[in-house]
């Protein structure tokens, strides 16, 4: 059985966000010019950070379960995590928490406990601001991704295999991405197959699509050659996002279609998750 | 009697990292009065922040003031939730650690009392527990299992328990799932408490008409019991036998 190894501090697994930095994201998102795809997918990034280090968090500790890769794509190819962390192809989730570039004060209506909501200031931690610049070197991006993959599965061959999530407009300006992706999807650990999961984030106003089993319904080529590109959802994390009240078949694949897959943490086990937590 | 109690945090952890507590009383065992024997333990979950010292209030306080029903369970958990907020904030927390405390901390509850009479020679007595996710508590008498509570088969356990929170709005899924159970106890017998995964493992030899409180006795017989629990908790853990999770018994030979 794959996907069975535990995520833990003793045996933990990467995720490796490539992120376009492309001039083409300056465009408006989903049929809104005023949205820029590079603010949605700076926001998308923040967003998967911030829950991954909350769901690590075990106090004044975050546990180095997940060790983190990001890699901008745009005008150079390149590790684009800032502050003590940069320049370093694989952080420790710790290191990602206590350095986000700054926090920002959020107002978010809150549970006041005796049945209402009232509104609270939290700090929203920011690792990215958007940028767009260049052209979208998705190829160069997905080979230093498999070459980082391969170091960490030399060194953790027995635990979950890495998760690579590529957010993108999808228009590769370096080649077809397609056998890049198969390679990587080919390589593994003694647990299973390295996973790739694709988010597009289009300037077409089409619906969000999330985890779809065929490409039927998809926008266009881009969107196509994108979900061909991401791994079918392993079988626990089917399980979960169906328990989650998703709408996901067997088939389903680790893609979205102008759609936040910040779900997707939510799909690895990593402890004990209070039932009455969700 | 004899009372044991052995614990092991997961693998690459440190033992301070150990999230499951216990508490008992009285600390030199019920042969020294006539006070019942209150055990408690609980198992903060490992998917949520602060956890530990909930775990710890909630079995110092059952050990305290024993709770026999939701009604008990709810208002101690208004209490303790109170406490628990006061013990986290009194400094400012990074911002991970407010948000993750916002959510709540979460834990288990088995809370066990052992009744003894009052003749001078104790034969027998009723028990009663209490329990709220899938920490276990199992009786065995004349080399069967005869009483296992709240979960029943291996099968029962899952990755994500009803546990009661120190967040009160949580808790209302809660109190329907609040299990009381109550039998008798005679000269013999042996209770073990553990969370679950020693009790899963427990279970799952059972259904395979092993005998799985024989390696829970035989620490006791070993001449260094505690390194003899960890080698066989190491063991089974690398043979997958064993969730890698923390672990804890209490074993209580009556």
């Amino acid at each position: 059985m794959s996907y069975q190894a535990e995520i833990s501090r003793a045996n933990p697994t990467c995720f490796i966000f490539l992120i376009d930095q492309s001039g083409s994201m300056t465009d408006g998102w989903a049929g809104d010019s005023n949205r820029k795809k590079a603010d949605e997918l700076a926001t998308i990034i923040n967003r998967l950070l911030q829950g991954l280090v909350i769901r690590n968090t075990t106090g004044d500790d975050v546990k180095d379960r997940f060790h983190i890769g990001v890699i901008g794509y745009g005008q150079a190819v390149n590790s684009s995590l800032a502050g003590p962390a940069g320049g370093q192809e694989l952080v420790p989730l710790s290191t990602i928490a206590k350095n986000p570039a700054r926090l920002e004060d959020r107002v978010k209506r809150v549970d006041d406990g005796a049945g209402g909501t009232i509104n609270q200031t939290v700090r929203f931690p920011i690792w990215f601001d958007p940028v767009a610049n260049g052209g979208t070197p998705m190829c160069q991006a997905l080979s230093e991704a498999s070459r980082i993959v391969q170091g960490w599965l030399s060194n953790h061959p027995g635990g979950f295999p890495p998760v690579v999530i590529n957010i993108t407009d999808g228009e590769a300006t370096d080649g077809n991405p397609l056998a890049i992706a198969e390679n990587i999807r080919q390589l593994s650990s003694s647990d299973g197959n390295v996973l790739l999961f694709n988010i597009h984030l289009s300037s077409r106003s089409a619906g969000e699509i999330l985890y779809p089993s065929d490409d039927g319904g998809l926008a266009d080529e881009y969107a196509k050659l994108l979900f061909q590109m991401s791994s079918v959802m392993p079988p626990k994390m089917f399980d979960e996002a169906k328990k989650g009240g998703y709408s996901v078949s067997e088939t389903s694949r680790g893609f979205a279609f102008n759609a936040n897959i910040v779900s997707v943490i939510d799909f690895l086990e990593i402890g004990t998750r209070p039932g009455n937590l969700r | 009697m004899t009372f044991s109690k052995y614990y092991l945090q997961k693998r690459g952890e440190e033992a301070s990292d150990y999230a499951d507590a216990f508490s008992y009383e009285p600390k030199n065992g019920p042969a020294s009065s006539n006070r019942p024997l209150v055990i408690a333990i609980s198992d903060g979950a490992s998917e949520s922040a602060f956890s530990k010292p909930w775990a710890k209030m909630l079995v110092r306080s059952f050990v305290k003031r024993p709770f026999r029903s939701v009604d008990d369970v709810r208002s101690e958990v208004q209490l303790l939730s109170q406490s628990w907020h006061r013990a986290i904030h009194y400094r400012p927390l990074q911002w991970f650690a407010e948000e993750a405390a916002a959510l709540g901390a979460f834990a288990t509850l088995l809370g066990v009392e052992i009744f003894t009479d009052s003749s001078e020679s104790i034969k027998s007595g009723d028990w009663s527990a209490i329990a709220i996710g899938d920490s276990c508590l199992f009786q065995v008498r004349d080399d069967q299992l005869i009483e296992s509570f709240p979960l029943l088969h291996s099968a029962d356990f899952g990755n994500s328990p009803t546990l009661l929170s120190s967040n009160v709005s949580r808790n209302e899924l809660v109190w329907d799932k609040v299990l009381v159970r109550s039998s008798a106890w005679k000269t013999g017998d042996v209770f073990f408490l553990t969370t679950d995964a020693l009790a899963h493992w427990f279970l799952f030899q059972h259904e395979r008409n092993e005998r799985p409180w024989e390696i829970f006795l035989g620490f006791n017989q070993d001449g260094n019991p505690i390194q003899s629990f960890s080698a066989w908790v190491k063991t089974q853990r690398s043979l997958s036998q064993l969730k890698d999770d923390d672990v804890t018994l209490l074993s209580i030979k009556l």
